[in-house]
């Protein structure tokens, strides 16, 4: 029966219990959705890492033998190793049947180790064709190319690098863990999957003459040739073979065939020479040479004993593994192959797809919070309201014998009910739509077959917190009422006397305000829990919009700091990594030759750490700049005013980013000591300058400083004021990749997009959730003014009058919130970028006034709209029957 | 006497659905200035309804209501507003008193709508509240919200007080004591202003100068009392 009536009374309350409803709703839907897909991208990232074992290291030099490879298994915690080369090439496609026209893309191509007959490490897992067998003849394609372009195994691939060619069947479609995003380069921030792609296949399938070619360019072979007149003459004035070889070429294998050799020399220098020959020739000066043992492989991946922590906080460790792989990066560092050691942080696909997945936890963690705050205030004041409506009720189930506590539960299912009901909703409504919205959208980029939505423990948590919260407040507003006796329960409440507050002054301020502003300045005052409730309630929707639309501000704000403040040109060439110096030298006489080049290096942090990190050595004059603290740019040769502590042209003097001093607690007083990245020389160099970056916290340093340290000033980028938009790279000798700055610039607006997604959905939802707040503001207030509303209409004031006075108060509360939800947004933004947001950016809140506007206009609007609504029940007010109904 | 009120042939009927209810059914009545009246009779006998129609809190269905000379029946929500505020008082069981007023504001309130009331401080020393000009409706006792009030509703110099079951909500003697205040409103030195109140109570009939009694709709009676008997020899 009391389950009747208090379906009854919801129906009859429908817009208080609505309002509940609406906004438990709301927050679970936002905190659902958001939690599921970030959970599901970290678990099922976690998943597919430690299913396909991903791998822990990657190391890199200029060939890993089997030799280096038994020394670098050999290593006290490493489980396993494989080596492999990687290359950029260009595919083109040919669909089987010719049910498509052909096309060309730039493709990777991953040549796995011959030796490898079972993948163990970086295993594929392979949604269509066959698995891994290195005998059978093809390749593997990345799935997300392969479903963007339509690709399927028997449709054939064609890899072109430089004179290369090799050609095979695709046998599968694959994913693989670090291969989870890929870009073509470094020159691409956001890779559309249709247009580059990857595979792997065995070293095999690599052609012999371009691996007999890569032997002949070697220092060594290349010298013979020179030589090669010399030596023949050597010969022909008599010297026999064998005293040659002791004579002149000491360090070569005695058994060397030199007559063939130099037989073979000619076609070998003129490049006429056949796979065959090439083989002969290497052979005659290498008699111990074997193919097999001649591919090169520069990158070795590395499987460590143990678990590798996860994305997912459920899945990290205590940091053992971390002071696990440090110590194997040093032990390893000692083997002469190794230039470099990396970690997953280093890799770009695992470092990429991880922040990804944590973008949105700051968001929907902070949004959510917000959410919640403001609902419950207004839960809390909704039903305490309710309850006191009930009173009369209360008094008669008490009377007619319910013990305290059957009341107690039916008062408290009410809150119960709806809460649980709207966080169910929240569930249902916030996963589906929101939850596989955003992932759909996230798989659109990085590729984790099997993956999917994660609803995390948290997420049911914070459901029963809510449900519970709900139910306390009902708990709490029902208590007072119910510890009464039932007789008194039955009569009115009797509003307290209190004979000891304080009298009104005569003549006081009061007194020369008008009727409407002393009638409300005291209604505020007294309803002081009502009053604040829709002060926070404005202020928290009003910070809630000016959030999501700066947010949106300062992301375009930053892109302008980075593509007009700092990157100052038209056009970026990425040049080849084997450029020559003839080609350079064009590119400078048709460009210019504002350039930089990335150097990778390692440095100790001011807690001792080991770190990695960059110095951009720039001689751009001024095409990319570097920042001051206000963002102003200056040329690295002008230094930062204020800013600068030395001599920036001294041999090795850094640039240091303000974030990156502050993080890793550099001393700017003391040296930092640092290498480049395969190379031992270590340099202690002092800090010259502090500059500042949106995007990236690292050092620079001026090309004067570098070559003073004896480095070779080898740029990788050219920088150029032409416009080259449509320009192919190929059309360029010594380049790699052409990007120009609006492409660059849209490229990294395609990456924030998804952020602005769900910007857009916070902005409708904080709005939603304004409109509801300030509608049960107004719903709430005119409730309980109703009879004094009633009073005012039969002593004969008109309906305009009475509007007059409602309104007012309801302006007062809005612009209080408004003034408090505006400088607040701005904080709370702030603080999400400046401390929530990654460590690799530094910038906070840029809120353009329009956002402020905004906000302002439509908390306005929302609450003069809902006055409007709201007043006509004045019109409708029976006076008599409201007069009586509050008797 | 000049008729202060005239009801001609009133009805006033409620619509629920397809179902009429006639809460006042053909009513005539007259009642003259400067007359203390009451009207008596049970639950839904059409008391309040009586009182609103002559309140100009609700339009008769048919018939016609005449108060001060003005014919109110078919008044504009707007003229109904600034008719209640030039010659109508209220009072009410639970007096309904804005509780964020002081005592005086809530008297001066009337000056807010209309210019011929009289001065709120003196309609407040009348009613014996002189003390208690600056204090809140909460710091005051049920009698002397109702004295609150009865004085905004003197304020305004009415020509009707109109007053639903003013003693209901209050002990006999605090009762005394306000229909004491509201019969001196009939006086000719307080300007002879007529009261009407509507009780359930038929020991206050004794005081009246006039007992209307009402059932199902209709006037039962109108006793005129030829000798109304003094407030303190009544006791209930």
């Amino acid at each position: 029966m009391l389950i009747r009536k208090m379906l009854r009374d919801i129906k009859n309350n429908f817009t208080q219990f609505v309002t509940i409803f609406a906004m438990v709703t709301i927050a679970m839907t936002v905190y659902a959705g958001i939690c599921s897909y970030g959970d599901g991208m970290k678990v099922s990232g976690d998943r597919f890492y430690t299913d396909l074992n991903m791998p822990d290291l990657w190391l890199s030099g200029e060939g890993f033998t089997k030799s280096d490879m038994e020394k670098i298994k050999a290593v006290s915690g490493v489980k396993d190793a494989m080596r492999y080369i990687s290359i950029s090439m260009t595919g083109e496609i040919e669909y089987a049947g010719g049910r498509k026209a052909s096309f060309t893309v730039p493709m990777e191509g991953n040549f796995i180790d011959t030796a490898q007959k079972e993948i163990t490490i970086n295993r594929f897992h392979v949604t269509e064709g066959i698995p891994y067998d290195p005998d059978a003849e093809g390749m593997w394609l990345g799935r997300l190319f392969a479903e963007a372009r339509d690709i399927h195994p028997g449709d054939t691939i064609s890899l072109t690098y430089e004179e290369t060619e090799i050609t095979g069947k695709v046998l599968g479609i694959i994913s693989v863990p670090d291969h989870v995003y890929v870009t073509q380069d470094s020159s691409v921030i956001f890779q559309q999957a249709k247009d580059f792609g990857w595979v792997y296949m065995s070293m095999r399938y690599f052609p012999r003459e371009a691996m007999y070619d890569r032997i002949i360019e070697s220092e060594g072979i290349q010298g013979f040739l020179e030589s090669r007149d010399e030596l023949a003459l050597m010969h022909e004035n008599g010297m026999s073979w064998r005293d040659i070889l002791v004579t002149a070429l000491s360090d070569m294998d005695p058994d060397t065939d030199l007559k063939t050799a130099l037989d073979l020399a000619p076609g070998i220098a003129n490049d006429t020479a056949g796979e065959g020959e090439k083989h002969d020739f290497i052979k005659a000066l290498d008699p111990g040479f074997n193919p097999e043992d001649a591919y090169v492989y520069p990158i070795v991946c590395v499987d460590v004993e143990g678990e590798a922590p996860g994305i997912y906080p459920g899945n990290k460790d205590d940091g053992s593994f971390d002071k696990k792989i440090d110590r194997i990066k040093n032990e390893l560092y000692t083997i002469d192959a190794v230039d470099s050691v990396t970690g997953r942080d280093m890799s770009s696909s695992y470092a990429s797809y991880k922040s990804e997945a944590e973008e949105g936890d700051t968001y929907s963690g902070m949004f959510t919070f917000l959410f919640l705050f403001i609902a419950s205030l207004s839960v809390v004041t909704t039903m305490n309201r309710f309850v006191k409506k009930q009173r009369m009720q209360i008094g008669a189930l008490k009377a007619l014998g319910f013990r305290n506590s059957r009341i107690y539960r039916h008062y408290i299912s009410y809150g119960f009910f709806v809460s649980l009901v709207g966080v169910v909703t929240g569930f249902a409504i916030g996963i589906p739509t929101l939850g596989v919205h955003f992932f759909d959208m996230e798989m659109d980029f990085y590729d984790v077959s099997g993956g999917g939505l994660y609803i995390a423990p948290k997420n049911y948590i914070v459901a029963v917190l809510i449900v519970i919260m709900v139910t306390c407040v009902t708990f709490f507003s029902s208590r007072k009422i119910l510890s009464e006796p039932a007789a008194q329960t039955l009569k009115l409440e009797v509003p307290k006397i209190k004979p000891k507050k304080k009298s009104e002054k005569p003549g006081g301020i009061m007194s020369r305000l008008s009727f409407a502003v002393k009638w409300n300045l005291r209604d505020v005052a007294r309803s002081k829990a009502r009053t604040m409730m829709g002060v926070v309630g404005v202020a928290g929707s009003t910070l809630l919009i000016v959030m999501a639309f700066g947010m949106e501000d300062s992301m375009n704000h930053y892109l302008d700091w980075e593509f007009s403040n700092i990157l100052r040109f038209k056009s970026k060439l990425t040049m080849d990594s084997d450029i020559t110096n003839v080609e350079r030298g064009d590119l400078y006489r048709e460009y210019g030759n504002s350039t930089t080049q990335n150097v990778p290096i390692e440095y100790y942090d001011g807690n001792g750490m080991l770190q990695t990190s960059v110095i951009t050595v720039n001689d751009s004059s001024g095409m990319v700049a570097v920042c001051d603290h206000d963002q102003n740019p200056h040329d690295i040769n002008e230094g930062i005013p204020g800013n600068t502590f030395g001599d920036i042209n001294a041999p090795g003097a850094l640039y240091a980013t303000e974030k990156l001093v502050i993080n890793k607690k550099i001393d700017t007083n003391g040296k930092i000591r640092w290498h480049i990245l395969g190379i031992d020389d270590w340099y202690e160099t002092k800090i010259a300058a502090i500059n500042r970056d949106p995007q990236a916290q690292q050092f620079a340093m001026t090309r004067a400083a570098f070559e003073g340290l004896g480095e070779k000033y080898e740029p990788d980028t050219l920088y150029t004021d032409a416009d080259l938009t449509g320009v192919d790279d190929e059309e360029i000798d010594g380049v790699s990749a052409i990007s120009t700055l609006s492409s660059l610039r849209e490229q990294m607006g395609g990456m924030l997009n998804m952020i602005k997604g769900m910007l857009g959905l916070f902005i409708v939802m904080s709005g939603l959730l304004g409109f509801i707040i300030i509608y049960n503001m107004g719903l709430l207030s005119m409730s309980e003014k109703m009879y004094q509303f009633s009073t005012l209409k039969v002593l004969g004031f008109g309906f305009y009058r009475i509007v007059k006075i409602y309104t007012m108060q309801n302006i007062w509360i809005t612009v209080t919130g408004i003034l408090l939800g505006l400088p607040m947004g701005f904080v709370f933004t702030d603080f999400l970028f400046k401390y929530a947001i990654g460590e690799d950016y530094d910038f906070g809140a840029y809120i353009e006034p329009s956002a402020y506007i905004i906000a302002t206009l439509g908390t306005m609007a929302v609450m003069i709209f809902t006055s409007i609504v709201l007043a006509r029940n004045i019109k409708k007010i029976d006076m008599v029957a409201s007069l009586k109904a509050n008797e | 006497m000049a008729d202060k009120v005239i009801l001609r042939d009133v009805s006033k009927i409620y619509k629920t659905g397809e179902k009429e209810y006639r809460a006042l059914d053909h009513v005539n009545l007259n009642i003259e200035e400067g007359r203390f009246v009451v009207i008596l009779g049970p639950s839904g006998a059409g008391k309040s309804t009586l009182l609103n129609l002559i309140g100009g809190m609700d339009n008769p269905s048919e018939g016609d209501v005449i108060v001060n000379g003005e014919n109110i029946s078919n008044y504009s929500d707007k003229q109904l507003s600034d008719f209640r505020a030039h010659s109508i008082g209220f009072i009410f069981q639970f007096y309904n008193i804005l509780p964020s007023l002081t005592v005086l504001e809530n008297v001066e309130l009337v000056k807010e709508i209309t210019t011929s009331g009289i001065n709120a401080k003196q309609a407040v020393e009348d009613v014996g509240l002189g003390e208690h000009l600056y204090k809140f409706p909460n710091q005051l006792s049920g009698g002397e919200q109702q004295r609150v009030s009865i004085a905004r509703a003197i304020a305004k110099n009415p020509a009707l007080l109109l007053c639903d079951e003013p003693t209901g909500a209050l002990d006999s003697m605090t009762g005394a004591m306000v229909l004491k205040i509201l019969k001196r409103q009939c006086d000719s030195d307080r300007g002879n202003n007529t009261v009407i109140i509507v009780t359930h109570n038929a020991l206050i009939a004794d005081t009246a100068d006039v007992v209307i009694r009402v059932k199902n709709g209709h006037i039962e009676s109108v006793y005129e009392n030829p000798s109304p008997m003094n407030i303190d020899d009544v006791s209930w």
